[in-house]
């Protein structure tokens, strides 16, 4: 017997278990996007819960960026555990606090690490020149085209008639970024499905 | 009322994930927000450093020295050794030098080879070779250098002011 076409019997959000062990599991996929200058000059990993810079092998990190991302590494597992329970159990009563609580949280760490990444570029594309230039003695002309999420360029950068700086830029999304995005699609159907449950509980 | 407590129980457990961190990070600094958001002096320090190293002590007279070049015909040969100030190694990727006398057109002499791979602190050996009007200069003088190099993936192009450097 179904109710609104949804089979009574099931009693599993299976979508939202999918999404809840994918969103358990993203912390620990590695960096969701790099840029690296040179061959190492410069290297950036970047995901929400990580960020490593090394420039010429040492690393820079700032105290308030990593404990912000070690909250975000932990939100994401707390979201995708309540994911889980919701999603094991859907007719329960907390069910939906608990999947509204984590569902939604890869999207939006999808979308803001985009959104991160685009506003970086375009401040490095026209702010960073024109601080560049009037921060080197005697003044440069600096070239800097750096693309907006993946992709090759290269940024120049000319001190006078003496000296030149040539330096190939490579952006490029990694595998856990493709995966966070899946678990996005999934944490949305999970949310749509979830929502189903409770129609078919009160149908 | 159940649900209302877990709702509530929720929104604070989020809250609570924002502002710890602030919080932690402003004490661990003593609330200088400065200190909490910006990398410390000695990773700056050590950033300074390890770019300071790479270029070693920079160009000196050392640097670069020319051997006695040989005619033969039109073109020109000289034996060039260059010492890398530099602490990693680089790849020389062009050299170019130009050798003017008065009265005569400039001779451009370039690297033979394509590209050298020269270790930190290393030297290599490279020939410049060159075309040369029917009578050779006979005082010549080097009035122009231009050297590319690559540097972790980075070319520098140098182009620096030598003119009156004899040769």
């Amino acid at each position: 017997m179904t109710t609104n076409n949804f089979p009574a019997t099931r009693s599993m959000n299976f979508i939202g278990i999918a999404a809840g062990v994918l969103m358990v599991a993203l912390p620990f996929l590695g960096p969701w996007w790099m840029a690296v200058v040179g061959t190492g000059a410069i290297e950036i990993a970047l995901s929400p819960f990580d960020l490593s810079m090394l420039v010429f092998g040492q690393s820079i990190h700032s105290d308030l960026v990593d404990l912000f991302l070690l909250a975000s590494k932990i939100v994401m597992i707390i979201a995708g555990i309540l994911l889980l329970l919701g999603s094991l159990s859907p007719r329960s009563w907390w069910s939906g606090r608990l999947v509204r609580f984590g569902v939604m949280k890869p999207f939006w760490a999808v979308v803001g690490m985009v959104v991160a990444v685009v506003v970086g570029a375009f401040l490095i594309n026209n702010v960073l020149p024109n601080l560049l230039s009037n921060a080197i003695p005697g003044g440069a002309s600096i070239q800097i085209t750096v693309p907006y999420l993946v992709g090759s360029a290269s940024a120049t950068i000319q001190m006078g008639s003496q000296a030149s700086i040539t330096a190939p830029i490579s952006l490029s999304l990694m595998p856990a970024f493709w995966v966070a995005v899946v678990a996005a699609v999934l944490g949305i159907a999970a949310r749509i499905n979830h929502r189903r449950f409770k129609k078919a509980e009160q149908g | 009322m159940r649900d209302g407590a877990l709702k509530w129980a929720l929104r604070l457990l989020g809250i609570a994930l924002v502002v710890v961190p602030i919080v932690v990070a402003l004490a661990a600094k003593d609330w200088d927000l400065k200190e909490a958001v910006l990398p410390s002096e000695q990773e700056l320090s050590q950033v300074t450093e390890a770019v300071g190293g790479i270029f070693g002590g920079g160009f000196s007279e050392d640097t670069l020295s020319l051997g006695e070049p040989t005619l033969s015909g039109s073109s020109v040969r000289v034996q060039a050794t260059l010492k890398s100030p530099f602490q990693v190694p680089i790849k020389l990727k062009e050299f170019n030098l130009t050798i003017s006398d008065q009265g005569m057109p400039p001779i451009q002499l370039q690297m033979e080879e394509d590209e050298l791979e020269i270790p930190a602190k290393g030297t290599a050996v490279f020939t410049l070779v060159g075309a040369i009007p029917a009578a050779p200069p006979s005082n010549p003088r080097m009035t122009a250098v231009s050297i590319a190099f690559e540097i972790y993936g980075i070319t520098i192009t140098l182009t620096p002011d030598i003119s009156g450097g004899q040769l």
